[in-house]
Protein backbone atom coordinates (compact mmCIF):
# COMPACT_ATOMS: atom_id res chain seq x y z
CA UNK A 1 0.00 0.00 0.00
CA UNK A 2 1.16 3.19 -0.90
CA UNK A 3 1.63 5.66 2.16
CA UNK A 4 -0.12 8.96 0.31
CA UNK A 5 -1.75 9.33 -2.28
CA UNK A 6 -2.89 12.10 -4.87
CA UNK A 7 -5.54 12.81 -6.79
CA UNK A 8 -4.73 15.19 -9.66
CA UNK A 9 -7.23 14.76 -11.68
CA UNK A 10 -7.83 18.16 -13.60
CA UNK A 11 -4.35 20.07 -13.08
CA UNK A 12 -2.20 20.23 -16.38
CA UNK A 13 1.60 21.23 -16.42
CA UNK A 14 3.55 21.51 -14.80
CA UNK A 15 1.40 21.18 -11.71
CA UNK A 16 1.40 17.04 -11.05
CA UNK A 17 4.93 17.14 -11.17
CA UNK A 18 5.34 19.82 -8.88
CA UNK A 19 2.72 18.31 -6.31
CA UNK A 20 4.41 14.84 -6.96
CA UNK A 21 8.31 16.26 -6.28
CA UNK A 22 6.58 18.17 -3.21
CA UNK A 23 5.02 15.26 -1.96
CA UNK A 24 8.28 13.45 -2.25
CA UNK A 25 10.02 15.50 0.07
CA UNK A 26 7.92 14.82 2.97
CA UNK A 27 8.22 10.91 2.38
CA UNK A 28 11.26 8.66 3.70
CA UNK A 29 12.95 6.33 1.62
CA UNK A 30 11.36 3.67 0.22
CA UNK A 31 7.89 5.12 0.98
CA UNK A 32 5.51 4.79 -1.93
CA UNK A 33 2.59 7.53 -3.33
CA UNK A 34 0.35 6.47 -5.68
CA UNK A 35 -0.66 9.79 -8.12
CA UNK A 36 -3.84 9.88 -10.41
CA UNK A 37 -3.77 12.47 -12.93
CA UNK A 38 -5.72 12.76 -16.23
CA UNK A 39 -3.18 15.39 -17.87
CA UNK A 40 -2.30 14.04 -21.25
CA UNK A 41 1.37 15.17 -20.54
CA UNK A 42 1.94 13.07 -17.52
CA UNK A 43 2.75 9.31 -18.61
CA UNK A 44 5.93 10.95 -20.18
CA UNK A 45 6.53 13.45 -17.63
CA UNK A 46 6.21 11.10 -14.38
CA UNK A 47 8.80 8.55 -16.51
CA UNK A 48 10.97 11.46 -17.42
CA UNK A 49 10.83 12.82 -13.76
CA UNK A 50 11.94 9.70 -12.20
CA UNK A 51 14.54 9.01 -14.62
CA UNK A 52 16.09 12.63 -13.31
CA UNK A 53 15.65 12.20 -10.16
CA UNK A 54 16.24 8.62 -9.19
CA UNK A 55 12.81 7.63 -7.85
CA UNK A 56 11.11 4.70 -8.91
CA UNK A 57 8.64 4.56 -11.18
CA UNK A 58 6.88 1.12 -9.67
CA UNK A 59 4.07 1.08 -12.46
CA UNK A 60 2.16 3.58 -14.68
CA UNK A 61 -1.18 2.44 -15.64
CA UNK A 62 -3.47 4.77 -18.17
CA UNK A 63 -7.40 3.90 -18.50
CA UNK A 64 -10.01 6.07 -19.91
CA UNK A 65 -7.51 8.94 -20.48
CA UNK A 66 -6.82 8.61 -16.17
CA UNK A 67 -3.05 7.52 -15.24
CA UNK A 68 -2.02 6.09 -12.57
CA UNK A 69 1.39 5.75 -11.39
CA UNK A 70 3.22 4.21 -8.30
CA UNK A 71 6.44 6.07 -7.16
CA UNK A 72 8.96 4.99 -4.93
CA UNK A 73 10.59 7.48 -3.49
CA UNK A 74 14.91 6.69 -3.71
CA UNK A 75 17.82 8.17 -1.20
CA UNK A 76 16.57 12.14 -0.55
CA UNK B 1 45.39 -3.27 18.59
CA UNK B 2 48.97 -2.37 18.14
CA UNK B 3 50.24 1.19 18.30
CA UNK B 4 51.61 1.33 14.43
CA UNK B 5 48.18 0.05 13.64
CA UNK B 6 46.72 3.08 15.67
CA UNK B 7 49.12 5.05 14.02
CA UNK B 8 48.61 4.27 10.47
CA UNK B 9 44.73 4.93 11.21
CA UNK B 10 45.42 7.98 12.93
CA UNK B 11 47.73 9.37 9.82
CA UNK B 12 44.45 8.21 7.75
CA UNK B 13 42.61 10.27 9.09
CA UNK B 14 44.14 13.30 9.09
CA UNK B 15 44.69 12.58 5.51
CA UNK B 16 40.66 12.34 5.06
CA UNK B 17 40.25 15.59 7.16
CA UNK B 18 42.57 17.37 4.62
CA UNK B 19 40.90 15.72 1.73
CA UNK B 20 37.40 17.08 3.17
CA UNK B 21 38.84 20.18 3.74
CA UNK B 22 40.41 20.71 0.67
CA UNK B 23 37.08 19.78 -1.23
CA UNK B 24 34.71 21.91 0.63
CA UNK B 25 37.75 25.02 0.19
CA UNK B 26 37.24 24.30 -3.69
CA UNK B 27 35.37 26.85 -5.88
CA UNK B 28 32.20 26.35 -7.13
CA UNK B 29 33.35 26.95 -10.88
CA UNK B 30 36.13 24.47 -10.28
CA UNK B 31 34.26 21.73 -9.41
CA UNK B 32 31.68 19.81 -11.75
CA UNK B 33 28.23 22.36 -12.92
CA UNK B 34 25.99 22.57 -10.54
CA UNK B 35 22.51 21.60 -11.27
CA UNK B 36 21.46 24.69 -11.30
CA UNK B 37 18.97 26.46 -13.89
CA UNK B 38 19.44 29.95 -14.73
CA UNK B 39 16.92 32.02 -16.36
CA UNK B 40 16.88 35.59 -17.45
CA UNK B 41 13.94 37.15 -18.08
CA UNK B 42 13.99 40.29 -20.26
CA UNK B 43 10.68 39.62 -21.56
CA UNK B 44 7.20 41.44 -20.22
CA UNK B 45 4.92 38.99 -21.91
CA UNK B 46 2.22 36.54 -20.35
CA UNK B 47 3.15 33.76 -22.66
CA UNK B 48 7.06 34.04 -22.12
CA UNK B 49 6.52 34.56 -18.66
CA UNK B 50 4.22 31.73 -17.99
CA UNK B 51 6.38 29.60 -20.11
CA UNK B 52 9.52 31.00 -17.54
CA UNK B 53 7.75 29.88 -14.30
CA UNK B 54 6.90 26.34 -15.89
CA UNK B 55 10.05 26.07 -16.24
CA UNK B 56 11.33 27.23 -12.84
CA UNK B 57 9.07 25.38 -11.13
CA UNK B 58 9.48 22.38 -12.95
CA UNK B 59 13.51 22.32 -12.48
CA UNK B 60 13.02 22.84 -9.01
CA UNK B 61 10.62 19.80 -9.02
CA UNK B 62 13.52 17.78 -10.24
CA UNK B 63 15.56 19.04 -7.93
CA UNK B 64 17.67 21.81 -9.92
CA UNK B 65 18.65 24.87 -7.97
CA UNK B 66 17.07 27.63 -9.77
CA UNK B 67 17.74 31.48 -10.13
CA UNK B 68 15.17 33.86 -12.06
CA UNK B 69 16.91 37.34 -13.47
CA UNK B 70 14.40 39.68 -13.96
CA UNK B 71 15.40 42.62 -16.12
CA UNK B 72 13.81 45.43 -18.39
CA UNK B 73 10.30 44.10 -19.27
CA UNK B 74 9.67 41.60 -16.81
CA UNK B 75 10.43 43.72 -14.17
CA UNK B 76 6.62 44.53 -14.01
CA UNK B 77 5.89 40.63 -13.39
CA UNK B 78 7.46 41.81 -9.71
CA UNK B 79 5.11 44.85 -9.50
CA UNK B 80 2.39 45.00 -6.68
CA UNK B 81 -0.13 47.29 -8.12
CA UNK B 82 -1.23 47.95 -4.39
CA UNK B 83 2.15 49.27 -3.26
CA UNK B 84 1.92 53.26 -3.95
CA UNK B 85 6.09 54.30 -3.36
CA UNK B 86 6.70 58.44 -4.24
CA UNK B 87 8.47 58.46 -7.20
CA UNK B 88 9.42 61.60 -9.45
CA UNK B 89 7.93 63.20 -12.23
CA UNK B 90 10.13 61.08 -14.25
CA UNK B 91 10.13 58.10 -12.80
CA UNK B 92 6.60 57.71 -12.74
CA UNK B 93 6.30 58.71 -16.58
CA UNK B 94 8.71 55.80 -17.09
CA UNK B 95 7.43 53.39 -15.10
CA UNK B 96 3.83 54.25 -16.39
CA UNK B 97 4.91 52.23 -19.64
CA UNK B 98 5.90 48.24 -17.32
CA UNK B 99 3.05 46.65 -16.73
CA UNK B 100 1.70 46.72 -12.69
CA UNK B 101 2.25 43.09 -11.74
CA UNK B 102 1.84 39.63 -12.62
CA UNK B 103 -1.92 39.47 -13.61
CA UNK B 104 -1.63 43.16 -16.08
CA UNK B 105 0.72 41.25 -18.55
CA UNK B 106 0.37 41.90 -22.24
CA UNK B 107 0.42 38.85 -24.76
CA UNK B 108 3.83 39.02 -26.79
CA UNK B 109 1.52 38.26 -29.93
CA UNK B 110 -2.12 39.00 -30.61
CA UNK B 111 -2.95 41.02 -27.03
CA UNK B 112 -5.34 42.90 -29.10
CA UNK B 113 -5.49 45.80 -25.98
CA UNK B 114 -5.83 43.45 -23.74
CA UNK B 115 -8.56 41.46 -24.99
CA UNK B 116 -6.10 38.38 -26.13
CA UNK B 117 -4.53 38.33 -22.90
CA UNK B 118 -7.71 38.37 -20.92
CA UNK B 119 -9.38 35.36 -23.54
CA UNK B 120 -6.10 33.27 -22.49
CA UNK B 121 -6.07 34.06 -19.05
CA UNK B 122 -9.95 32.89 -18.78
CA UNK B 123 -9.00 29.27 -21.32
CA UNK B 124 -6.14 28.60 -18.78
CA UNK B 125 -9.17 29.39 -15.76
CA UNK B 126 -11.87 27.09 -17.25
CA UNK B 127 -8.52 23.91 -18.40
CA UNK B 128 -7.24 24.45 -14.77
CA UNK B 129 -4.10 25.32 -16.45
CA UNK B 130 -2.00 27.56 -13.41
CA UNK B 131 -1.89 30.79 -13.25
CA UNK B 132 1.01 33.00 -13.21
CA UNK B 133 0.39 33.90 -9.58
CA UNK B 134 0.07 30.34 -8.90
CA UNK B 135 3.18 29.75 -9.97
CA UNK B 136 4.72 31.95 -8.29
CA UNK B 137 3.10 30.85 -4.92
CA UNK B 138 4.85 27.93 -5.70
CA UNK B 139 8.14 29.28 -6.77
CA UNK B 140 8.16 30.86 -3.55
CA UNK B 141 7.90 27.27 -1.60
CA UNK B 142 9.99 25.90 -3.33
CA UNK B 143 12.73 28.57 -3.04
CA UNK B 144 13.17 30.12 -6.57
CA UNK B 145 15.68 32.67 -6.33
CA UNK B 146 14.33 35.74 -8.17
CA UNK B 147 16.49 39.26 -8.55
CA UNK B 148 15.75 42.35 -9.69
CA UNK B 149 18.33 43.66 -12.19
CA UNK B 150 19.50 46.85 -10.23
CA UNK B 151 20.19 48.72 -13.70
CA UNK B 152 17.31 48.35 -15.37
CA UNK B 153 15.43 49.13 -12.52
CA UNK B 154 16.54 52.62 -12.31
CA UNK B 155 15.96 53.22 -16.15
CA UNK B 156 12.40 51.65 -15.90
CA UNK B 157 11.35 54.69 -12.91
CA UNK B 158 11.13 51.61 -10.98
CA UNK B 159 12.11 50.84 -7.05
CA UNK B 160 12.59 47.55 -5.25
CA UNK B 161 9.38 48.75 -2.52
CA UNK B 162 6.97 48.59 -5.02
CA UNK B 163 7.55 44.76 -5.62
CA UNK B 164 5.59 42.01 -4.63
CA UNK B 165 6.73 40.01 -1.12
CA UNK B 166 8.61 37.20 -2.05
CA UNK B 167 10.87 35.64 0.29
CA UNK B 168 14.75 36.97 -0.60
CA UNK B 169 13.60 38.93 -3.54
CA UNK B 170 16.71 41.39 -3.84
CA UNK B 171 18.39 43.23 -6.71
CA UNK B 172 21.54 42.71 -8.32
CA UNK B 173 23.69 43.26 -11.43
CA UNK B 174 24.65 41.38 -14.27
CA UNK B 175 27.72 39.86 -12.69
CA UNK B 176 25.26 37.88 -10.08
CA UNK B 177 23.64 36.70 -12.62
CA UNK B 178 26.54 35.41 -14.69
CA UNK B 179 28.30 34.02 -11.46
CA UNK B 180 25.19 31.41 -11.04
CA UNK B 181 25.03 30.67 -14.65
CA UNK B 182 28.62 30.45 -15.28
CA UNK B 183 28.38 27.81 -12.77
CA UNK B 184 25.27 25.82 -13.54
CA UNK B 185 24.48 23.64 -15.93
CA UNK B 186 21.63 25.91 -17.64
CA UNK B 187 21.18 28.66 -19.19
CA UNK B 188 18.02 30.41 -20.57
CA UNK B 189 17.07 33.63 -21.68
CA UNK B 190 13.61 35.02 -22.14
Amino acid sequence: MPQRSLNLRGKSCPIPIVYLAREMKLLGRGDEVEIVADDPAFPVDVTAWCGQTRHALVSLQSQDGVHRALVRKAAP
Amino acid sequence: MSATSEQRIAALEQKVAELTLALTERPESATAQANRLSLMVFSGSMDRVLAAFILATTAAAAGMEVQMFFTFWGLGVLRDRNKKVAKSAVERALSSIVPKGADALPLSQMNLGGLGAGLLRQVMIQRRVATLQELLTLAAEMGVVLNACEMSLGVMGLKLEEFIDYPGLTCCGAATFLAGAASGKLTMFI
